[in-house]
C-alpha cells in the first residue's frame, strides 16, 4: 500500500530520470554542464534559485542544459563552427590585440573566405562586433581584386594566395594606407576551426 | 515459509536488473567532419600520452592508448604511445630512440586524462526502491570528464578540450520493465544496455578525438607558416 502511494505521488522524473519518453536523438540535442549551485545561481539569476536553508552539509550541483538550434538544418561543419562561434571569434579578436597600438587610428576591415556564404557572413559580422568592442574603428567596406587578378590568385595554394591578394589590395588602392584588413580563412573543408591573417600596407601576417 | 523465500528471491533478482544510460553532455557530441577511414593525418608523427589517474587505471590507459594508436594509424599517422605523465619537451628532443618512431621529429602530442567529476547514489531513490520492492528504481549517477591537451613538436599549446558525459544506472524491476516497454518501440541502437552505451561512448570519443587532432594539425601548419614567413 505504501509502495503504491509513493508511486502515485512522486513525479516520474524523480524515479525514472530524464530519459523516459526522450529518445537518444533528443538527448544528443542538448549541451549540458554540471556546476555548483552558487555558480549556477550567479550565471542564471532568477532562473536557478539557491535553496533557502544553508545549514545542511550537502554539496549541491546543478546540471544546466541548453538545446541546440536548428539541429537538422545545418551541415556538420557549419554546426561545429557556429555552435562555438563566440569562443572562436573572441580568440581571433584577441590575436589582433598585439597590433592595436601599432595600428592605432586605422580603419579595420573584415573579410571571410568560407565555402558556405552564410557561415562567412556570420563569422565576419561576429568579428566586426568583437573588434568594435575592443574600441577599434570598423568598416563594412571590403577590398576587391580585378577579374584578372582573381583568376590568378584563386589558382595559387592558400599560403601563397593570401599574401599575393594582400599585396594586390594595396597596389590597386582598394586597401588604403589607413586600413587594416583581417581575413578569416578556411584551409581545408575537413577542419572545424577558423584561421586568421592580417593584411597591412600590402604585407600579410598569419595570426596563429 | 516457501512463499516468503520465493518472494525474497524474486526481489533479489529484480534488484539486480539494471538499465544503463549514457548521455553526452558537452564536447563528446559536437559535430564532426573528418571521415575516420580516410588518411586525414598522412605522415603526421603523433605521440599519444594516456595518463592513468582518477578514472583511468593503468591497464585501462594502456588499452585506450592501443586503441587510439590503431585509430590514428588508420588515418595515416605514425604513432607512438606513452603511458604516464608526458616527458618534458627538452628531454624528448634528445638522442633518438630506435624503438620510438616519432623520436626524431614529433609533429603533435596528444595528452589524455580522465576523471570523475560527480557521483551520486540518489538516497531517496534507494529508499523508494526498498519501500516499493524494487518497483521504483534505485539510481546511481556519475559524471565523467576527459581532458585533452594538444601540443606541437616544440611544446606549443595548440588546443585544449574537455569532453563530459553522464552515466545513469538504474536498478530494479520497475526500471527494467519501463526499459523493456520502451525497447519495443525503439530501434536496437536506442536501447539502454551497457554494451550499447559503451559502444556509443567509444564512438563519440574516437570521432571527437579524430576531429580535434585534425584541427590541431591545421593550426600547427599555420603556426609553421607564420614562423617561416613573417611579414611577407
Amino acid at each position: 500500500m505504501i509502495a503504491l502511494l509513493i508511486l502515485l505521488i512522486a513525479p516520474a522524473d524523480a524515479f525514472f530520470g530524464p530519459f523516459v519518453g526522450r529518445n537518444k536523438e533528443q538527448q544528443r540535442n542538448l549541451d549540458c554542464e554540471r556546476m555548483t549551485d552558487d555558480l549556477a545561481a550567479s550565471r542564471y539569476p532568477g532562473r536557478i534559485k539557491m535553496p533557502q536553508s544553508r545549514v545542511d552539509d550537502y554539496d549541491r550541483t546543478v546540471v544546466v542544459c541548453s538545446e541546440r538550434l536548428l539541429p537538422k538544418l545545418r551541415d556538420a561543419r557549419e554546426a561545429a563552427i557556429l555552435t562555438n562561434l563566440n569562443a572562436t571569434i573572441t580568440a581571433i579578436a584577441g590575436r589582433t590585440s598585439p597590433y592595436h597600438a601599432e595600428l592605432k587610428g586605422r580603419t579595420w576591415l573584415v573579410e571571410s573566405h568560407d565555402p558556405h556564404a552564410a557561415v562567412g557572413a556570420k563569422t565576419s559580422f561576429a568579428l566586426k562586433n568583437a573588434l568594435m568592442k575592443s574600441g577599434l574603428l570598423v568598416s563594412d567596406r571590403t577590398p576587391s581584386l580585378a577579374v584578372g587578378e582573381l583568376g590568378v590568385i584563386t589558382r595559387l595554394p592558400p599560403f601563397e594566395a593570401y599574401p599575393a591578394a594582400c599585396y594586390r589590395y594595396a597596389k590597386n588602392g582598394s586597401l588604403r594606407d589607413s586600413d587594416a584588413l583581417v581575413v578569416l580563412v578556411t584551409l581545408d573543408p575537413r577542419e572545424t576551426v577558423l584561421h586568421a591573417g592580417l593584411c597591412v600596407d600590402g604585407t600579410w601576417t598569419w595570426l596563429p | 515459509m516457501l512463499a516468503k523465500i520465493r518472494f525474497a528471491v524474486c526481489v533479489a533478482l529484480a534488484s539486480s536488473a539494471c538499465t544503463y544510460s549514457y548521455q553526452p553532455m558537452s564536447g563528446l557530441h559536437r559535430p564532426f567532419v573528418v571521415d575516420m577511414q580516410q588518411p586525414n593525418l598522412a605522415d603526421v608523427r603523433l605521440e599519444v600520452v594516456c595518463v592513468p589517474g582518477d578514472l583511468l587505471s593503468r591497464s585501462n590507459a594502456s588499452t585506450l592508448c592501443n586503441r587510439l594508436r590503431t585509430l590514428f594509424e588508420q588515418q595515416g599517422a605514425i604513432v607512438a604511445t606513452t603511458l604516464g605523465e608526458p616527458v618534458e619537451f627538452e628531454d624528448s628532443l634528445g638522442p633518438s630512440d630506435p624503438a620510438n618512431p616519432v623520436a626524431e621529429r614529433l609533429d603533435l602530442r596528444l595528452e589524455l586524462r580522465a576523471r570523475e567529476e560527480h557521483r551520486s547514489f540518489q538516497p531517496w531513490s534507494w529508499l523508494a526502491f526498498a519501500f516499493t520492492f524494487t518497483l521504483a528504481p534505485g539510481t546511481i549517477e556519475s559524471t565523467f570528464s576527459q581532458d585533452i591537451v594538444l601540443r606541437d613538436g616544440t611544446g606549443f599549446l595548440l588546443g585544449r578540450e574537455r569532453m563530459t558525459g553522464r552515466i545513469v544506472e538504474q536498478y530494479g524491476a520497475g526500471a527494467w520493465a519501463v526499459s523493456l516497454a520502451e525497447t519495443r518501440k525503439r530501434p536496437k541502437g536506442d536501447r539502454k544496455a551497457q554494451s550499447i552505451a559503451s559502444q556509443e561512448l567509444s564512438t563519440d570519443m574516437y570521432r571527437r578525438l579524430s576531429q580535434t587532432v585534425f584541427d590541431a594539425r591545421m593550426r600547427a601548419t599555420v603556426l609553421r607558416e607564420a614562423s617561416a614567413g613573417v611579414g611577407r
